[in-house]
């Protein structure tokens, strides 16, 4: 089953993957290469839109802030040839010098409205050596001189200058002058009176009208915005207020060596571009910069690079997305497909399993009606054969047992009365054959034992008369070994009397020995007198010495002498009882024997009458013997006869059997 | 010199028969309660009452068998061993049992074998002698039994003399 189980997950995940592998092959790569074409256009596309809009947003304000310098230095040339102006200029020039000129109320009614009318902040009147005559605004007083003084070197004096010698109007740079909240530039125009120039008409210009302008961010989103700045000695100074930066204006610093200023820097310097940057926050951004001759200023428009190129990134994840969500729809599909192909083949396999097994009662469902379907219903059609043909065969082995066991039980019954027959009919054989053999026997033993019964009443004549002899011979025996006992303990007590005497000798060996040492004792303590004594004692001793030896030689000899006598007497004594008993039993077998010689010659003649009765009888039982062996064999054949039988029954138990076990294998 | 010889644990011994009184046949002793036990009692001789020591378990050996041969010696001993205090001293008079008390033999003082032997608790043992082809151990009786013991049983002696 677990062979089944793999080999089914073989099937599926080969036909599951290589339906997903074509179905991706086939979907992913065209859309792929598509996907990676446009992408390419619309990002160029998207990326040529930015540039356009910013390179014309830089060009449309440099000519419509050129546009307004150039209106300005008209109408400021038109005043300054206007009679006013030139009658002004020649009456506070005639005034006293020492004394500041005071314009008529009029004329300064009159200059005020003309600078108002042509959007100036300030008017100056100076004369032709620098002083000036009349000062709209008293941040630049009347009778300051520009040749000398503060003054001397601004942008004004510069102004004043070139108006002079050239006679051209002109517009100068920015300034703060005094305390004058906002710079100012000032157009300067010469005055002529009939030819000859009398004075310079100064008008100041504020930067709002300019900054208005640069403050229009239309087209550029929510980070575009406009840079305008001109170069300053080591830095690069911003003019304008910036969008992220109100305040910036000719307050902001960018130096040159800076990342910061390097597009700005381009503009100021005269060049006309557009690329990447870096601005003053230091936030990527791309722009478009040029030149404003005007006012010497640098205009650099541009946008954070994360707004200028949103759409390109939005495009970017857009098409991430689609491709996933592509590749994700066409697995799904695969998968889907895949499972509805390969599922009632899996079906199939595990019924086809089952029924391997043995199990038939499998179910098979039939969900559709192409050939996979078609496929299911062979096989349900097939297991339902099967089960039905598995069925009978086991219906029949059953019915089949029964009637086997049924054969077999009535045979072995048989068997065994045969069997039952047979063992008693062998009994009787034996039994019978038993007593044929013990007829024999007896009729043998009976002729022997008469044969023995002459015998022995022979022999017993014989031993009687021997008995006789004998007995008298005992009694004879028996009287001598009484007088030998009786001898033998005369010795014994002898010889009790001899070790006495040797006893009292030992005792005075003794004595004589101890008094000899006492003597030659006695002779050392006499000294030289005791010497002859001490030889006396000394014989004494050596006689004692013998005497207790020759009494020690005796004592031992009588003892040996004793106990031979001893164990003499003893012996004596045991000898002549068994004599005495010798001499009752031969009494009393010869009295036996007398009456076994009288029986047996009565015996032996009845002897031969039953010797021929047990003749006449053995033969008889041999008779029924062999008539009984011949009926054992019979039986003993029906019962062999039977055992066969009964052999082939088992074997067809065992047969129908296999046959039930094999069946069984299946569940129906 | 005539020597008294005997035998300890089967070995010949002897004592200088000149220190020799009397020997005895074995008699029986009265046992003193509390007394070593070689000290075997005291015995009557010749009206006297006298100490019996058993020679053979003074010298460490086993008890000597009853036979006609074992016998008791009578030996005198001075009050004191060691000193000399002449004839004012009561004499000790011992009774020594001792095994095969059969011959008194002649030894010759020039064939001393080994001189005495100053052995700690044993200063009885004397010279050794060369007699008959035996070795046999001379028997100081003076100094047979401790010192103590010697004055304790002579001033018993020396009452029953007064």
């Amino acid at each position: 089953m677990m062979n089944d189980a793999s080999q089914a997950a073989g099937i599926r995940r080969s036909i599951a993957g290589r339906l997903l592998f074509w179905f991706l092959v086939i979907a992913l790569i065209p859309c792929a290469i598509l996907t990676a074409i446009t992408a390419r256009i619309a990002t160029s596309a998207f990326e040529r839109a930015v540039r356009d809009t910013l390179v014309q947003t830089a060009a449309g304000k440099a000519s419509e802030l050129e546009a307004y310098a150039a209106e300005r230095v008209r109408d400021g040339a038109a005043l300054a040839r206007g009679p006013s102006i030139v009658r002004a200029v020649r009456e506070l020039a005639a005034a006293p010098p020492g004394r500041p000129a005071v314009a008529a109320e009029d004329q300064a009614d009159y200059l005020a409205y003309a600078a108002k009318a042509f959007h100036y902040e300030q008017l100056l009147l100076i004369d032709s050596s620098g002083r000036v005559l009349f000062s709209l605004d008293p941040a630049i007083p009347v009778g300051t001189s520009l040749v000398a003084g503060p003054l001397a070197d601004s942008e004004l004096a510069i102004g004043f200058d070139r108006a002079k010698t050239l006679l051209q109007s002109d517009l100068g740079g920015f300034e703060r002058y005094g305390s004058a909240p906002l710079p100012l530039a000032f157009v300067t125009c010469p005055v002529l009176d009939e030819g000859r120039l009398t004075g310079v008409l100064a008008l100041g210009l504020d930067p709002q009208r300019i900054w208005q302008t640069l403050s229009d961010f239309s087209g550029l989103g929510e980070t575009g915005e406009i840079v305008a700045a001109e170069l300053d000695a080591e830095a690069v100074l911003v003019t304008t207020p910036l969008r992220h930066a109100r305040d910036a204006a000719f307050r902001l610093r960018l130096p040159l060596t800076g990342r910061e200023a390097t597009a700005i820097q381009q503009a100021a310097e005269g060049t006309r571009g557009y690329g990447p940057l870096i601005d003053y926050r230091g936030v990527e951004g791309v722009g478009a910069w040029c030149y404003l001759p005007s006012f010497r200023w640098g205009l650099l428009v541009k946008q954070d690079a994360a707004e200028a190129y949103a759409l390109v990134r939005f495009q970017r994840l857009a098409i991430i997305g689609l491709s996933l969500a592509t590749i994700l729809g066409v697995t799904l599909a695969a998968l889907v497909v895949a499972r509805t192909i390969s599922s009632p083949i899996r079906t199939a396999m595990a019924v086809a399993g089952q029924v391997a097994g043995g199990d038939l009662r499998a179910a098979v469902d039939i969900t559709t009606d192409d050939e996979t379907g078609a496929l299911l219903e062979s096989i349900e059609t097939m297991t339902r054969d099967l089960r039905g043909l598995i069925g009978r065969i086991q219906h029949s082995s059953v019915a089949l047992m029964s009637t086997a066991t049924a054969i077999q039980a009535t045979a072995s019954e048989q068997q065994q009365v045969i069997n039952d027959y047979g063992a008693s009919t062998s009994q009787a054989v034996a039994a019978v054959k038993q007593i044929s053999v013990t007829s024999q026997e007896l009729v043998r033993t009976m002729t022997e034992v008469n044969e023995m019964a002459g015998r022995t009443g022979a022999m017993a004549a014989d031993s009687r008369a021997d008995l006789s002899g004998m007995d008298t011979t005992m009694r004879t025996l028996a009287e001598s070994t009484s007088s030998f006992g009786t001898k033998l303990a005369a010795i014994s007590e002898r010889a009790a009397s001899i070790n006495l005497a040797v006893t009292t000798i030992t005792k005075v060996a003794d004595q004589t020995n101890l008094l000899s040492i006492n003597a030659a004792i006695e002779a050392e303590k006499a000294g030289e007198y005791g010497l002859g004594f001490l030889v006396v004692a000394r014989e004494i001793r050596r006689l004692a010495d013998q005497t207790a030896v020759a009494s020690l030689d005796i004592e031992r000899m009588v003892k040996e002498m004793q106990y031979a006598v001893s164990a003499g007497v003893m012996e004596m004594d045991k000898f002549s009882e068994q004599v005495r008993a010798g001499v009752r039993e031969i009494g009393a077998v010869s009295g036996k024997l007398g009456e076994i010689i009288a029986a047996v010659e009565g015996i032996s003649g009845r002897f031969g009458q039953v010797t021929e009765g047990m003749r006449a009888q053995s033969q008889g039982a041999d008779q029924i013997r062999e008539a009984m062996v011949r009926l054992a064999e019979g039986a003993h054949r029906t019962a062999g006869a039977l055992h066969d039988f009964n052999a082939a029954t088992v074997h067809l138990r065992e047969a129908v059997g296999d046959l039930k076990e094999e069946v069984s294998r299946f569940t129906i | 010199m005539q020597l008294l010889t005997f035998s300890v644990a089967g070995q010949p011994y002897a004592i200088e028969s000149r220190q020799v009184i009397e020997v005895l046949p074995l008699v029986p002793a009265r046992p003193l309660p509390q007394a070593p036990d070689y000290l075997l009692g005291i015995f009557t001789y010749r009206g006297r009452l006298m100490p019996l020591v058993d020679l053979a378990r003074r010298l460490g050996a086993p008890p000597p068998a009853a036979r006609l041969s074992t016998r008791v010696i009578v030996v005198e001993i001075d009050a004191e061993p060691g000193t000399d205090r002449g004839c004012g001293t009561a004499p000790l008079r011992l009774g020594l049992v001792a095994e095969n008390v059969v011959a008194v033999r002649s030894a010759d003082e020039a064939g001393a074998m080994l001189p005495p032997l100053r052995l700690p608790g044993a200063e009885y043992l004397d010279r050794a002698l060369r007699i008959g082809g035996e070795t046999v151990q001379v028997i100081d009786v003076h100094k047979l039994l401790p010192a103590e013991l010697t004055a304790g049983l002579a001033a018993a002696a020396a009452e029953v003399g007064s």
